[in-house]
Formats: C-alpha cells, sequence, structure tokens
C-alpha cells in the first residue's frame, strides 16, 4: 500500500520503512506474530516470528502502463539474546537495554546464542492501480 | 480469586506506567516543527511549509548502505503519522546523486509537547538510539 501510494504520487520510489513491534501497539503484534508458537505454525509467521523487528529497504524498478510495478525488497535483521529476550513496551526502553540487554549481550559474544545475521532480497511485482 | 485480581490490576498498573514513559502520547506538527541536531553534524530542519532539510545523516541509520559510507544531506516534504506502531515524521527526499529516485524514509517521534524526541533504532529496536535534539530558536 505504502509503495503504490508512492508510485501514484509520482515518487519517491526508493525507500526504507522497517518493521517495528515494540511501541504501546507492539503488544497486540506479540500475541499475533508469537500465536505461531502456541499453535505450531498454524497462525502468524514464523519467518516473522523469528526476525521480530526489521530493517526493510525497497526500490521500484519499473512501472507499467497495466498498473503494475516490479519491486526490488531487501531486509536486514540481527539476532542477538536482548532481541530474544524482548519483553512488550519495557523491553525497548533505554533502561531495560543498558541495564539488561547490553549485559545479556555482552555475556553471549561468542558461541551459542551470540549474534547472528540474516539478509532476505526477493522481487515482487505489486499492483499499484486498481 | 482476589489475588489473582490484584495480580491483573498490578501488571495492568505496571504496563500502564511503562506506557507512558515510552510516550503513547499524539504529537502534532506543531510539536516536530523546528530544527533537530545531534553532535555529530547530523541536523534537520522541518518547516511549517511542509518542507524539510536535512544535513548530514547518516546512511546506515535513516538510508542504506554501511557505517563507513557517507552521510546524506538532501531536501524534501514531511508528513507526521503513525506507522508500524510508532508515530513518524515520512521524510520524501527529493532527487539527490546518491538516490536518483528520491528516497522515502522517517525519523520516530516520542512524546508531545515540549517533551518530543525525535530518533531512529541506530541498530535493533530497543538497542542505541540516533536521537536528534531540538535546538533553541532564535529569538
Amino acid at each position: 500500500m505504502l509503495i503504490a501510494n508512492q508510485i501514484a504520487a509520482g515518487g519517491p520510489l526508493q525507500g526504507r520503512n522497517d518493521y517495528y513491534v515494540g511501541g504501546v501497539d507492539g503488544v497486540g503484534k506479540y500475541l499475533k506474530d508469537y500465536s505461531t508458537l502456541l499453535t505450531f505454525g498454524q497462525t502468524g509467521n514464523l519467518a516473522v516470528t523469528y526476525l521480530g523487528s526489521y530493517r526493510l529497504n525497497f526500490a521500484v524498478t519499473g512501472v507499467l502502463d497495466d498498473g503494475t510495478a516490479t519491486v526490488e525488497f531487501s531486509v536486514y535483521n540481527s539476532s542477538r539474546i536482548s532481541s530474544a529476550t524482548h519483553p512488550p513496551i519495557i523491553g525497548y526502553t533505554e533502561w531495560w537495554d543498558r541495564n539488561v540487554a547490553v549485559p545479556l549481550n555482552n555475556f553471549f559474544q561468542s558461541g551459542p546464542l551470540s549474534m547472528t545475521e540474516q539478509y532476505i532480497e526477493w522481487t515482487e511485482t505489486i499492483r499499484w492501480r486498481p | 480469586m482476589a489475588a489473582m485480581i490484584g495480580r491483573v490490576l498490578a501488571t495492568m498498573g505496571i504496563l500502564s506506567l511503562f506506557t507512558h514513559l515510552v510516550g503513547c502520547s499524539t504529537p502534532t506538527d506543531e510539536d516536530v516543527i523546528g530544527v533537530w541536531a545531534k553532535e555529530d553534524g547530523g541536523q534537520l530542519s522541518v518547516n511549517a511549509d511542509g518542507t524539510f532539510a536535512a544535513q548530514s545523516l547518516p546512511r546506515d541509520v535513516f538510508f542504506d548502505g554501511h557505517r563507513s559510507d557517507p552521510p546524506i544531506t538532501g531536501s524534501g516534504t514531511w508528513k507526521l503519522e503513525k506507522a508500524s506502531g510508532y508515530w513518524q515524521v515520512r521524510l520524501s527526499f527529493r532527487q539527490m546523486p546518491e538516490y536518483p529516485q528520491g528516497f522515502f524514509t522517517s525519523v520516530l517521534v516520542v512524546g508531545s509537547g515540549d517533551s518530543t524526541e525525535l530518533f531512529r533504532w541506530v541498530e535493533d529496536e530497543g538497542g542505541e538510539r540516533y536521537r536528534l535534539t531540538r535546538q533553541p530558536t532564535a529569538p
């Protein structure tokens, strides 16, 4: 929807639109994204459950007169012990980062539960004009 | 039963407190209009006419690329809206040498009125913040 609106408005056709799970609305996202664990994958999205919040970049590479457009997406995510243990709301405060997240990350600097990174790229055709 | 209700109420109270701490208030355009800067040279001027000017914003935090890439300077139009759980100043950059198609990005907003803050997460959400501080206006 965001990209379709950008195309309709004449741009910009490249951008960044990160996905967040913190903040007040994050509680609902937690319930939706993490419901997959309670239902053994029957609800929610397992990939999103693992990623949590992530960095998303997009670039429109082609706009056609038939109302479609080709868009390249790239996602980057780093998974740390701190990101796996964020509770909603309080887990995204500076207090939590300073007193819980940073010490945890320092403790698990290497070996099991240390940081891993994920890069995902794909190209998709979207409909920007109904 | 009474103990359970007590625990639920206590949990709701704690959540309410932290909700207040992280800033659930609704910012207005007036709250974000002004000059915002960081000591590393990054600056964002949000103008009342719907335009903005940005100087030396780190590419890896606001755009794409890596920390070692040179920062970005440009201008465009802005809009305040809620997206992905946060109030955000959506920034539509006009064409730049680095981005010939322009670039769409944002800066997050917490609080309102005098307590308004603009920031972006440097890496993970919940980690270090790239915080822009409101600059005093000339008398």
